[in-house]
């Protein structure tokens, strides 16, 4: 824990208590818990699809299809059960029907990647149009309002709740605990397994990583398998959150959860990809687009801000990259 | 003595390119073996087919008596052999402990990591080499002799009975040098044998118990002791006995290409004076601090001097006071840092050559033709031999030596008519030196007058005609370098001679 705590994650924790205050300051609502509830009500989906965008940042690529492949999943799987008029199927069928297919149209990228070595990025710009071509061509186009009973119960399941001042109700969502709970697993695989150990290994050094004895191929296998899961996983939070599915709505939005990443260390060359930063960065962004709204600043002027916060968080974390490059430099 | 690691007569080619050719080496137990040999010559491509990486074409490897076809990392690492690449090869995202036991996790076939016994077994392996390290540091954050520690102690976590070092101590200090030796001396007292790969002769000298010396892929020399003087070193690594070599004495006659009258620089120089024949190769040198570097600038206008005169070809210009006027006199300057000085090291080797002439190959409306660029890059590329040559690989993959000859390659593409090297051969290994100073003698050859600034001392009696030794800003003296040996002119520049004079 102490070497989590170290540097990046360390300078997130302070910019977040800043803006905390800065922004309780303005608008004394905002330091309430209602707010913090909101926040993480609204992070769920980008905080689960972060972790899917984390995990192939860590062997060494950044992945841009990974909303696709949930969206792709979700619409496929909730399509299914509802015109094969299953609605009442279990929530842990549904689930495991849109991990599967996160998986295999994961595993479609990582045939690319590993057999025909190609680069992370390119082969995955190609596939989130394809995956989001087919979806929109074959699956459909159609919007899905009645989701399976499922799902619609647990769009409303909450653990906790409270009521502010002017008797409006605030609620935890059950999602939030249970990404949590994601986060730690995959925070342990990382930490404690030789898999996770070999991902960061192989995204640091690919060729180090096979001078020491790492099988690649494997590695690598095995991560887009848990990242494929957790996309799909998060296109079903996401239809069940907005109680529709709807076929591609957040593809083009990879971009905002890569920053998260970033934000979260996936930039630097020390600890690129750590799940504590990356869960920081999520929320780091989501506080600032929040407030700005309770704040009632126009939305391109989030933006603005969301997008200086970013830069400035790379820059941080390049700067400490830089002087290591520079004494790199100076002595070969 | 038992033998670990036995190759005979092994080849491997790359696309055609041969880059071993019947190579034989024996590594016996308990050992320090010194494998010398040029840049390109094969050896990390032999390190690399006895540790698994490349697979030899013919030929036997034997390691610990049983015979390998095509050996895999993995059996190398399970016989006792661990090689320390060039590069290190170490994750710079982790930290020493996982580094050192990174390995180990995969040999293991481990599925989970305890960082609790990981750090206890990296910290163990670590004492044995006597090295103090955090080992929660980031290898990101090392120098690096420390990540070269590391990747030692990494090695011997495996319980290696051969260590291969691939020219560890290219980016050592002095100092860490002398720490690594002590280190490979340890080790071998622990029962383990050292490959120890370099081109540094006088490491040679201290650190081997015995010597291979490689050259075009195969050994030329192979001895159970370390006998061998530097000398022959060299003779068997290049081929060449150096110390033969003289350039042949030109006449100085007529006019001369180059003539310096009265050049001043405050505290730098003074009363300069001197002149440079057509075809003749000058030597100026001196002790460190004694005006030579800051003449050699001065004549090419990068620190103007601040009284005197230059005449080119009899006609007087004046001073030389910006580098511009010594480009339209035709004076081409080979600066002393190559690397901040002299080259595009991302760029290709082609590229590089012509950067110094791209604006005179421009044609109509100022645009480039490929052609003649291409053209222009081949003639210029053709006056220099160098190893391993691809004209469209980055500089940055050569060596230093090798990067020196592009830097001297892009000055020579202008055709100078007077050449001003300055340190041309600092950190440059003796191959590629003697192949540096055949190119400066075959110029000379062809009408080029070059003033060769060193002080390295055999090198300047290997190619020059004639000498001036610099003193506190002046010229001391002068020597025709067929009258002097090289013993007479150390003497005189290090200032011995004046006490036995004294005396
Ligand atoms: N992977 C490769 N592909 C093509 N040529 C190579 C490769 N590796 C080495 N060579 C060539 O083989 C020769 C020997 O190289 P190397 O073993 O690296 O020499 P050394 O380590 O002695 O400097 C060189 O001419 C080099 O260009
Ligand atoms: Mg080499």
């Amino acid at each position: 824990m102490k070497k989590l705590l170290k540097s990046n994650e360390l300078v997130l924790v302070g910019i977040i208590l800043i803006l905390w205050v800065a922004f309780g300051l303005v608008n004394p609502n905002i330091l309430s818990i209602s707010n913090v509830f909101s926040i993480t009500r609204a992070s769920i989906v980008t905080a689960t699809f972060a972790l899917a965008a984390m995990l192939v940042m860590i062997v060494g690529g950044v992945d841009i299809s990974f909303l696709a492949i949930g969206s792709f999943a979700m619409y496929v799987v909730v399509k299914y059960f509802v015109e094969m008029q299953l609605l009442g199927a279990s929530m842990a069928v549904i689930f495991l029907a849109a991990i599967a297919v996160g998986i295999v149209l994961h595993l479609i990228n990582w045939f690319f990647i590993d057999r025909l070595s190609l680069p992370i990025f390119i082969v995955t710009v190609g596939t989130q149009s394809l995956y989001k071509g087919y979806l929109l061509a074959f699956v459909g186009t159609s919007y899905i309002t009645r989701l399976p009973d499922s799902l619609r119960a647990l769009a409303t399941r909450y653990v906790a709740s409270v009521t502010d001042q002017n008797g409006i109700t605030y609620n935890l969502h059950i999602l939030v605990l249970v990404v949590a709970v994601m986060y730690v697993l995959v925070h342990l695989l990382l930490t404690y397994t030789t898999l996770g150990r070999h991902a960061y290994a192989i995204g640091a050094d690919a060729t180090a990583a096979k001078r020491a004895g790492i099988n690649i191929s494997k590695t690598r296998f095995l991560i887009f398998v848990i990242a494929g899961a957790i996309a799909g996983i998060a296109g079903m939070f996401h239809g069940t959150l907005n109680r529709t599915a709807v076929p591609a709505d957040i593809v083009g939005g990879e971009l905002a959860v890569i920053a998260a990443v970033f934000l979260g260390g996936g930039a630097s060359k020390r600890a690129r990809g750590s799940v504590l930063g990356t869960a920081l960065g999520v929320f780091l962004l989501a506080l600032i687009s929040n407030n700005l709204i309770l704040l009632g600043i126009p939305s391109y002027w989030q933006q603005a801000v969301t997008g200086t916060i970013i830069i400035i968080g790379i820059v941080l974390q390049s700067l400490r990259g830089a002087t290591q490059l520079g004494k790199k430099g100076a002595s070969s | 003595m038992k033998k670990i690691v036995e190759l005979k007569n092994v080849v491997k080619t790359f696309s055609g390119a041969v880059a071993l050719d019947g190579m034989n080496l024996t590594i016996y137990e308990r050992e320090i073996r010194c494998l010398i040999g040029e840049n390109g010559c094969g050896k990390s491509t032999m390190i690399k087919g006895i540790s698994g990486y490349h697979k030899f074409d013919s030929g036997e490897l034997i390691i610990n008596g049983k015979h390998y076809q095509n050996i895999t990392p993995r059996e190398a690492m399970d016989e006792g052999i661990q090689v320390i690449y060039q590069d290190f090869a170490l994750f710079p995202n982790m930290t020493v402990a996982e580094n050192i036991m990174m390995i180990d996790s995969t040999t293991q076939n481990r599925r989970l990591v305890n960082w609790k016994k990981m750090k206890e077994e990296a910290r163990r392996t670590l004492e044995r080499i006597k090295f103090d390290i955090d080992v929660d540091k980031y290898v990101a954050d090392l120098n690096v002799a420390e990540k070269q520690m590391v990747a030692i102690s990494r090695a011997i976590a495996q319980e290696a009975k051969l260590l291969i070092m691939d020219e560890p101590t290219s980016a050592l200090t002095n100092a860490e040098v002398e720490k690594l030796f002590d280190v490979v001396r340890e080790l071998k007292k622990n029962g383990v044998s050292v490959l120890f790969v370099t081109h540094k002769l006088d490491e040679v000298i201290r650190v081997s118990d015995s010597i291979t010396v490689m050259r075009n892929g195969k050994n030329v020399y192979e001895s159970n002791e370390n006998t061998l003087s530097k000398e022959d070193m060299i003779y068997y690594m290049t081929g060449k006995r150096l110390s033969e070599q003289r350039s042949e004495d030109v006449k100085r006659e007529g006019v001369p290409v180059l003539e310096v009258r009265n050049y001043n620089l405050d505290g730098a120089f003074k009363n300069v004076n001197f002149s440079l024949y057509k075809g003749e190769i000058l030597g100026i040198s001196g002790l460190m601090g004694c005006g030579k570097d800051r003449l050699a600038k001065a004549l090419f206008g990068i620190e103007p001097a601040s009284s005197g005169e230059v005449l080119i070809n009899g006609k007087p210009i004046g001073l030389i006071r910006r580098v511009q006027d010594a480009l339209d006199h035709n004076i081409g300057y080979v600066p002393e840092d190559r690397l901040t000085e002299g080259l595009h090291m991302d760029h290709t080797i082609a590229d590089n050559a012509i950067a110094r002439i791209i604006k005179q190959l421009r044609g109509k409306y100022s645009l480039l033709s490929k052609e003649v660029v291409r053209d222009k890059q081949d003639e210029t590329l053709s006056m220099v031999r160098i190893t391993g040559l691809r004209r469209d690989n980055p500089v940055r993959t050569l060596s230093g030596g090798n990067q020196q000859k592009v830097v001297l390659v892009k000055w020579l593409a202008a055709n100078p008519d007077i050449l001003i090297l300055n340190a041309p051969t600092v950190g440059v290994d003796v191959g590629a030196k003697s192949e540096i100073h055949d190119i400066v003698r075959d110029l000379a050859k062809r009408g080029v007058s070059t003033i060769v600034i060193s002080d390295d001392i055999p090198e300047v009696v290997q190619v020059c005609q004639r000498v001036l030794i610099m003193e506190n800003g002046e010229i001391a003296s002068e020597h025709l370098v067929k009258d002097i040996t090289i013993e007479q002119l150390e003497a005189m520049i290090s200032g011995k001679n004046k006490m036995v004079d004294a005396q």
